[in-house]
């Protein structure tokens, strides 16, 4: 995978640029992130965190003033837990797929 | 590959001794043999696939320290920083000092120590990333920030305070013995810099130039035992019969009687006032303590909630309150939601959490984490099935019961295994304080009067529970409370029989926290007092609460000071550098935003 980083001459990162920018390379970059969202938001996050989701069902289930209590603490969670992974998808974003030229479609390359 | 300097000095190669075939500790000095797989390997510093030309890539390199020498320039720091691009608040390679005997004839001696490559690398062991490798090239172990999430359990772990947790960067990072040089045959920057001869570096158990001495042991450095470190000292010039460090810790280094070379470290009573400090018992790990107490009170409850009906406590059954019991099942998925939160921003990178089951094969941590893990799943899938059985109507009802036992069994072994190796955390040689089975004592001791107190509460307010639940609950309370202060009797014991950073923790206790450490003692005296009383008698919700204020209360304060008090077998510091006390000056006063002070931030 080349990388924008490793090129030292302005015609070379012209040239990547060109491509970089492309619509395929902007597709594959799509598709890149998507499969990072899914990765961190399944396997990383709904794998562990999902009994807190439990209480989103009981919030259904209970009369208002357990609902509320209940829906706090999944909001908390839910809160909390979203920035984690999104700090985890934008982490994994920039050291692989950001400023890199894509050579499959949908590869995440994680 | 390194490019050495046109001009480059002899004196910065290492030069190719003769060494014997095994180390001091017994281990071969060569790392691999010839013709395995791990030779001829490349090291890819900085994505460079050549391999290193040095003749004694196999072998055990390690540090000389020569404290006759030494004068304190830090060149080695400097140099050491330069190589590694390091910000101020972090030295990989630092110079400490310890002080001796009265003017005229005061004596110091520094010492410069970074990371002594060991043979049985601690913080190897303890990381639960698994960030760190002992290479077969040059013995080395190496830690890569990358794969490090910052939980700074490898800063524990480690004697000698090598590994530096940057709570800017959010992770670790220590001294990686410039392995790039050496590829080249040069020796570490640190090493190379040294102005006055005293700090050398080569293939382990050869003796330097103008050296003497091969010695492991040096006043102030920590028991080699715990890690067989690759540094090698010498200290020829007579020293006094006692040695003291000038940073806060209340510790000095007395002679032994018997061998001349040891100092063995002892407290430093200094008369210091016996205070409350209640400020001082807030620390970066804070988290820690609520993320601790609470995952033992819901491990507790639950296992009141779950073993309640078998012991005969039949209004614990689903059946004989529904609602109740779903809501308390609910609640405690709810505060162990929160704890795990807690304990997850309490690393440098929470984002990489996933990375702590690693190294479940050597980790506590791992272990631990794994440990609640299985237990807060198989607590909620036991809720999702008796709290919410609407959902499973369509479900074989056999099945659905076997599903609540196997969940409900699962989720009480996984309990009670991460709250056991949560206390194996604890148990770090380098820290004295901590290595004690008290550990284990208050944590199965909170589990027991933590959990029956949840679960009192609940029934008490929430239910129609009478005089009996009290009674029946105080048992375990009181029980709980017994364990924690059998525990706490001998471990006070054991530090002051034990000398060394236990006493000068426990020291620190009785004087810096000692109107708190005998208030949390009155405490728990008073709370077992409480509870016998309520087994004896009897009690209501009010009475129950008031015991349950003063057990966490306690149970607070008490895991506050188990953090805040612990002394480490760190190097001694100097007046300003690696002083704690400096430190706590320097962000009270605002010297601290000063940053080419070089004080760590206060932040985790």
């Amino acid at each position: 995978m080349r990388r924008l980083e490793d090129l030292q001459g302005e015609f070379e990162r012209a040239v990547f640029l060109a491509a970089y920018h492309s619509p395929q390379q902007r597709r594959r970059r799509h598709w890149a992130l998507l499969g990072l969202v899914v990765k961190h938001g399944l396997l990383r996050g709904l794998a562990f965190s999902w009994p807190a989701y439990v209480l989103a069902l009981a919030a259904v289930y209970s009369d208002t003033s357990h609902a509320l209590a209940y829906l706090a603490v999944l909001l908390l969670a839910v809160g909390v837990s979203g920035m984690i992974l999104i700090r985890g998808v934008r982490d994994d974003y920039r050291a692989r797929v950001q400023g890199r030229l894509r050579e499959k479609t949908g590869h995440s390359g994680v | 590959m390194f490019e050495p300097r046109p001009q480059e000095p002899a004196y910065a190669f290492i030069p190719n001794a003769p060494h014997p075939e095994t180390n001091r500790y017994g281990k071969p000095v060569e790392t691999v043999p010839e013709g395995h797989a791990l030779r001829g390997v490349s090291l890819n510093i900085n994505d460079d696939s050549s391999v290193g030309t040095n003749p004694n890539r196999y072998k055990q390199h390690g540090f000389y320290f020569n404290a006759d020498n030494c004068i304190a320039c830090h060149a080695c720091e400097a140099a050491c920083s330069e190589k590694n691009n390091l910000p101020a608040h972090i030295a990989f390679r630092s110079v400490g000092y310890v002080e001796g005997g009265s003017f005229p004839a005061y004596v110091r001696m520094n010492i410069s120590m970074a990371c002594n490559h060991c043979d049985d690398p601690v913080c190897l062991k303890g990381c639960p990333t698994l960030a760190y490798t002992k290479f077969a090239e040059y013995g080395a172990v190496l830690q890569d920030p990358d794969i490090c999430f910052g939980c700074g359990y490898c800063t524990w772990v480690c004697p000698y305070n090598a590994p530096q947790l940057d709570p800017v960067a959010g992770h670790v990072s220590k001294c990686n013995m410039c392995v790039d040089r050496l590829e080249v045959g040069l020796k570490p920057a640190c090493a190379a810099a040294c102005l006055a001869g005293a700090l050398d570096f080569g293939v382990i158990e050869t003796t330097p130039e103008h050296r003497e001495q091969l010695e492991t042991r040096l006043p102030g450095f920590p028991t080699p035992e715990i890690t067989h470190p690759n540094i090698r000292f010498q200290q020829a010039k007579s020293l006094p019969r006692e040695m003291r460090r000038t940073d806060s810790m209340p510790l000095r280094y007395v002679r032994d009687e018997h061998h001349a070379n040891v100092y063995t470290p002892t407290v430093a009573e200094d008369g210091r006032p016996k205070q409350w400090n209640l400020k001082k018992l807030r620390s970066r790990e804070d988290p820690l303590v609520i993320f601790t107490l609470v995952s033992q009170a819901v491990v507790g409850a639950f296992l009141m909630l779950f073993l309640g009906p078998l012991f005969g406590v039949t209004m614990f059954a689903h059946a004989a309150h529904p609602l109740l019991h779903a809501t308390l099942l609910l609640g405690l998925l709810g505060i162990e939601t929160v704890a795990l939160v807690l304990s997850t921003l309490h690393l440098g990178q929470p984002h990489r959490f996933y990375r702590a089951f690693n190294n479940l094969r050597n980790s506590p941590v791992s272990r631990e984490v794994a440990g609640i893990a299985v237990f807060y799943n198989l607590l909620g899938a036991y809720t999702l099935f008796t709290a919410l059985p609407g959902l499973f109507a369509w479900f074989p009802q056999a099945m659905l019961a076997m599903a609540v036992q196997v969940s409900g069994w699962g989720a009480l072994f996984a309990g009670l295994a991460a709250i056991y190796f949560m206390s194996r955390i604890y148990r770090i040689p380098a820290r004295p304080f901590w290595n004690h089975w008290q550990v284990l004592a208050s944590f199965f001791g909170n589990v027991l009067s933590l959990g029956a107190l949840t679960v009192g509460l609940a029934y008490l307010w929430l239910g129609e529970a009478g005089a009996g639940l009290a009674q029946t609950l105080s048992l375990p309370v009181l029980a709980g409370l017994v364990l924690e202060a059998v525990g706490l009797a001998y471990h006070a014991r054991d530090l002051t029989r034990g000398g060394g950073e236990g006493a000068a923790s426990h020291y620190l206790q009785r004087t810096d926290f000692g109107y708190t450490y005998w208030a949390r003692n009155a405490g728990l005296a008073l709370s077992a007092l409480m509870a016998l009383a309520l087994a004896w008698l009897g009690g209501g919700a009010w009475s129950w609460s008031l015991l349950a204020l003063l057990v966490f209360g306690t149970a607070i304060v008490g895991r506050a000071l188990f953090y805040v008090l612990v002394v480490p077998t760190t190097m001694p510091g100097a007046f300003f550098w690696r002083n704690r006390g400096f430190e706590q000056h320097a962000r009270e006063t605002g010297l601290a935003d000063m940053p080419q002070l070089g004080v760590v931030p206060d932040a985790h």
